[in-house]
């Protein structure tokens, strides 16, 4: 048993493949049947990861693998790793994959594509799983390209929507711009040091004191070679996750249904980048001035988020660019406090914003499609259970004290900046208050206030293969806090274990009381603002310009258009002027040749050259007349001269050896 | 033991029936044909001299044939599909009726 | 009475050579790739005969199977409707069989020329005592030439490709096609 655990581990990425592999070949009627096929595809992940779980508790870390290519010397491995890191990882992708399947057979029950959907959804799953379990950057690059691929499809399924399709191609080229970062990152990386894996058996990545000695080598404008490795890779990660530049894809990644928005955008998916930086952690210590970068970076993508979604008006889009500063909190968090923190807060986050996906699209599928948060309210007697639910993954978020997961994922990430510098602790407390703040408005819109939606329109509340999957999840996004307290932090034992000693953990009761009252304050002046509201939003009155520049997200769209559309035709403007240039060169060489030639014309040709020129000219051509009759345009004939030329040829050399 | 020679004759033989063949065809397809009876012959060549070599653990003149025949046969494809297309520009695959590269003297 | 090799690589020899001899000169196309089958088949005997068992099946697999086939389609697509007899060989056939005959003599000689052929060995026992072939040239393939093997697969799809797209009749309205999202 103990032994065939680790083996079997890899059908954690195999199931899910597999069950794309065979709905892909289900006619479009057999809906429940494709259905059937990925729910069972992740569940039985979901057995093996806990199996995973439950081995790394009791054994500790191994890695399984086989050789794949062995060009020469050296072999290119494919493997596995169970460690605290990815079966936690791979249990939470498996466990939230399983409810959002189950939802979106409910959500997309009438849509005429089932099939096709979830044949998308089991590849994306077995991608992401894939991604978690990998042992080698090569592995893991590869399955984060499948994990880009099924996003692209997933996000442009409605394809004849063309805002649809414009978000998915968006969305594929912006992280593929930061995959070509990743990708040299992954490059130099091995050509530092030799190896791509992660463990293995002391050789790998991450192993020992491996990269110590280069740790400080090859400075380039003051960074070492290996920090630049890692902004690459970080580049990456920033591409996926949505951190400032490359964070512009995600809001418009709404335009999928709203479990793609759950599954791929809030919980899993997006928070590859994040768990990327805490697998390569190790490395990334080696140079400090890198993790400031990256929690920089964090704070400044946590601020933009926050800042932006209080002035959206769709459901769906407030919490889009909530998840973009929530990845920026967990970058925050990553860099200033270990993989511990920052992991806590993504599976924290995991759980809570995906209810609220999923909870927002029980909304809207009670709404008929309605998605502007000032044509709803009310909601709360029409739609009990969705409320109560939505209400617990709010609380979470905001981070109201001591109850709810959030709470305690948040104050250990505030914890972890207050120590590490007080500016950025600053502004994240910032975020904080902001995030509550935004979140009151979009739920007091949503249930409390009174309704506004068209004279005689009823809400119902969702089907029950919706709404369990959300009472599962609120559960969890008030359960799965207790196991990271300050107290008792027992998931920075179990992850720590992993990476060896971490430096013991005083409890900051400043910063907690402080992020209680910050939550409190939040969510307070939200009531206040937007209580019993229907029509307009009183920050739109009062703030005006600034409003209006953030409901249009700060013009950053428009900037980057102007900025690469312009670029380009700058660009074919001078190519242009070049080539006229070299027109112009030629035209001046062609006049002076004509020139020339004229009065060669004139004075000699008439003379000298008709009388004896001409004449010999003549000749020539009449002898090439008779040598070209040969060249007939014959194929067969060519090839029988150049048989006969290399037989003769073999000939000569064959008796000159001889 | 069937000496080396009686292979290489062997190869020789059909190499050359090949080569007579793409030389005397009209028919575009029958010089394909032909072609593919000089591939045989040289691929008979390779694995006489891998047997007969000095070290058959290397399976270098083996491995070549392998991909020589993959390669003939994209090759024909490609070369049938070329027929095809002149054949439904021209109406006509004989080869010497196909002499668009002729010289044309005014 | 030569001895069974001998015998063997006769009966091989001469119906290969014979079939070879009919399909370069039939009249009738069709009937010039089934012998052209025969030759292959031929062929493939004689690989056994040199002990190497992968090759003929894959000669047999893939040119008798495969590429006689596509010659078979292509001179369907091709045929002449009109039924205007046509001749079989070009204007100057006997230059091709001269130049042929010529190659052939060449040839001849320079095999037969016994300094340099027999004195290669013949290895009774390679690749251990079960001369299997199958297992190194499948390993050897995944390793040493992994390179070739994948720009092999490269070629491959290229020549697929470049094959569809050379055939796709142009005038033809595109028609809908599922999942097309431009």
């Amino acid at each position: 048993m103990s032994d065939l655990c680790p083996r079997l581990f890899c059908i954690v990425a195999l199931a899910p493949f597999l069950a794309a592999l065979v709905s892909a070949f289900m006619r479009r009627e057999q809906k429940k049947n494709s259905a059937i096929l990925a729910i069972a595809g992740i569940s039985a992940s979901l057995v093996f990861a806990l199996c995973g779980l439950v081995y790394v508790l009791t054994h500790g870390p191994i890695t399984v693998g086989f050789n794949w290519i062995v060009p020469g010397a050296n072999a290119i491995r494919l493997s596995w790793v169970l460690d605290p890191l990815s079966t936690s990882m791979a249990a939470m992708v498996s466990f939230v994959g399983l409810l959002i399947f189950i939802y979106s057979y409910a959500y997309m029950h009438d849509d005429v594509n089932v099939t096709r959907f979830f044949t998308f959804l089991s590849l994306f799953a077995g991608g992401m799983l894939t991604l978690v379990i990998s042992n080698s950057l090569l592995l893991l690059f590869m399955a984060w390209e499948i994990v880009g691929l099924a996003s692209y499809l997933l996000i442009g399924f409605w394809y004849h929507k063309p805002e649809a399709v414009a978000a998915a191609r968006k969305a594929f080229i912006t992280t593929r711009v930061g995959d070509i970062f990743f990708l040299i990152g992954i490059v130099w990386l091995y050509s530092l040091t030799g190896t791509i894996t992660f463990l293995e058996e002391g050789r790998g990545l991450l192993e020992g004191n491996r990269l110590q000695p280069i740790a400080a080598a090859g400075l380039i404008f003051g960074l070492p070679a290996l920090g630049w490795c890692c902004l690459l890779i970080f580049g990456g990660a920033a591409g996926k996750s949505g951190q400032i530049p490359l964070h512009v894809w995600l809001p418009d990644a709404m335009e999928g249904p709203t479990p793609v928005s759950a599954l791929i955008h809030a919980a899993t998916m997006v928070a590859a980048g994040v768990f990327l930086i805490a697998r390569l952690y190790p490395v990334f210590v080696l140079v400090p001035l890198v993790l400031h970068i990256v929690a920089w970076i964090g704070v400044l993508t946590a601020l933009l988020g926050a800042f932006l979604a209080v002035a959206q008006n769709d459901i769906k889009r407030i919490l889009a660019y909530s998840t973009i500063s929530q990845l920026g909190l967990m970058m925050l968090g990553l860099a200033t406090g270990g993989p511990a923190v920052g992991m806590f807060h993504l599976m924290a986050h995991a759980f809570f914003k995906a209810l609220l996906f999923l909870g927002a699209g029980s909304v809207i599928h009670g709404m008929a499609g309605e998605q502007n948060i000032w044509k709803m309210g009310g909601l709360r007697k029409s739609m009990p259970v969705t409320c109560l639910c939505f209400v617990v993954g709010y609380l979470a978020l905001s981070g109201f004290p001591f109850l709810f997961s959030g709470f305690w994922s948040k104050d250990e990430i505030l914890a972890a900046t207050f120590a590490f510098d007080r500016t950025l602790f600053v502004l994240a407390v910032v975020v904080s208050l902001l995030t509550a703040f935004y979140m009151t408005r979009l739920v007091m819109l949503v249930f409390f206030n009174p309704s506004r939606a068209a004279d005689g329109f009823h809400a119902h509340e969702s089907p029950r293969l919706m709404t369990m999957p959300l009472i599962v999840l609120a559960i969890f996004s008030i359960g799965f806090g207790f196991i990271g307290t300050p107290w008792w932090n027992g998931f920075g034992k179990f992850l720590a274990g992993h990476h060896g000693a971490e430096a013991e953990h005083h409890v900051n009761y400043f910063v907690m009381v402080l992020s209680s009252l910050i939550a409190l304050s939040g969510i307070g002046a939200g009531y206040l603002v937007y209580r019993g509201r229907g029509l307009t939003d009183p920050l739109e009155t009062r703030l005006g310009v600034v409003y209006r520049l953030l409901a249009q997200r700060l013009y950053i769209d428009e900037m980057y258009d102007a900025v690469i559309g312009g670029g380009l035709r700058m660009i074919s403007k001078l190519l242009n002027a070049i080539e006229l240039a070299f027109e112009l060169v030629l035209r001046l060489l062609s006049a002076v040749v004509t020139g020339l030639a004229w009065i060669l014309e004139k004075a000699g040709d008439r003379y000298l050259v008709d009388g004896s020129f001409d004449r010999m000219c003549d000749g020539l051509r009449i002898t090439g007349k008779r040598f070209l009759s040969v060249q007939r345009g014959q194929i067969t004939e060519t090839i029988g001269y150049g048989t006969l030329g290399v037989v003769f040829g073999c000939l000569i050399v064959w008796s000159l050896l001889k | 033991m069937i000496p080396l020679n009686f292979y290489l004759f062997f190869a020789a033989a059909l190499f050359s029936i090949g080569l007579a063949g793409v030389l005397i065809r009209r028919n575009t397809i029958a010089v394909l044909i032909s072609l593919e009876l000089m591939f045989n012959a040289a691929n008979i060549n390779f694995i006489a001299f891998w047997r007969y070599g000095l070290m058959p653990e290397q399976f270098g003149g083996y491995l070549f044939t392998l991909f020589s025949i993959a390669i003939a046969a994209a090759e024909v494809a490609i070369g049938l599909a070329l027929a095809i297309l002149i054949y439904r520009k021209f109406r006509n695959i004989e080869v010497d009726r196909l002499n668009d590269l002729k010289e044309d003297i005014e | 009475m030569p001895d069974l090799p001998t015998l063997l690589f006769l009966s091989i020899f001469f119906p290969t050579i014979a079939a070879a001899g009919y399909a370069v000169s039939s009249r009738n196309l069709v009937h010039s790739v089934l012998f052209l089958v025969i030759t292959f088949i031929g062929v493939a005997m004689s690989f056994i005969l040199l002990q190497a068992e992968f090759a003929a099946t894959v000669q047999i697999l893939i040119y008798v199977g495969a590429v006689s086939v596509l010659v078979l389609f292509a001179i369907m697509l091709t045929r002449h409707i009109t039924g205007i007899l046509t001749r079989t060989f070009v204007e100057k056939w006997w230059a091709g069989i001269g130049i042929a005959l010529l190659t052939f003599l060449f040839l001849g000689m320079a095999v037969f020329d016994d300094t340099r052929f027999s004195v290669l060995p013949y290895v009774t026992d390679f690749v251990g005592n079960n001369r299997k072939t199958i297992e190194p040239i499948g390993i050897a393939l995944m390793t040493d030439y992994a390179l070739p093997f994948e720009t092999l697969g490269v070629l491959l799809t290229v020549a697929l490709v470049g094959a569809i797209v050379l055939t796709r009749r142009m005038d033809e309205k595109e028609t809908k096609t599922k999942g097309e999202s431009k």
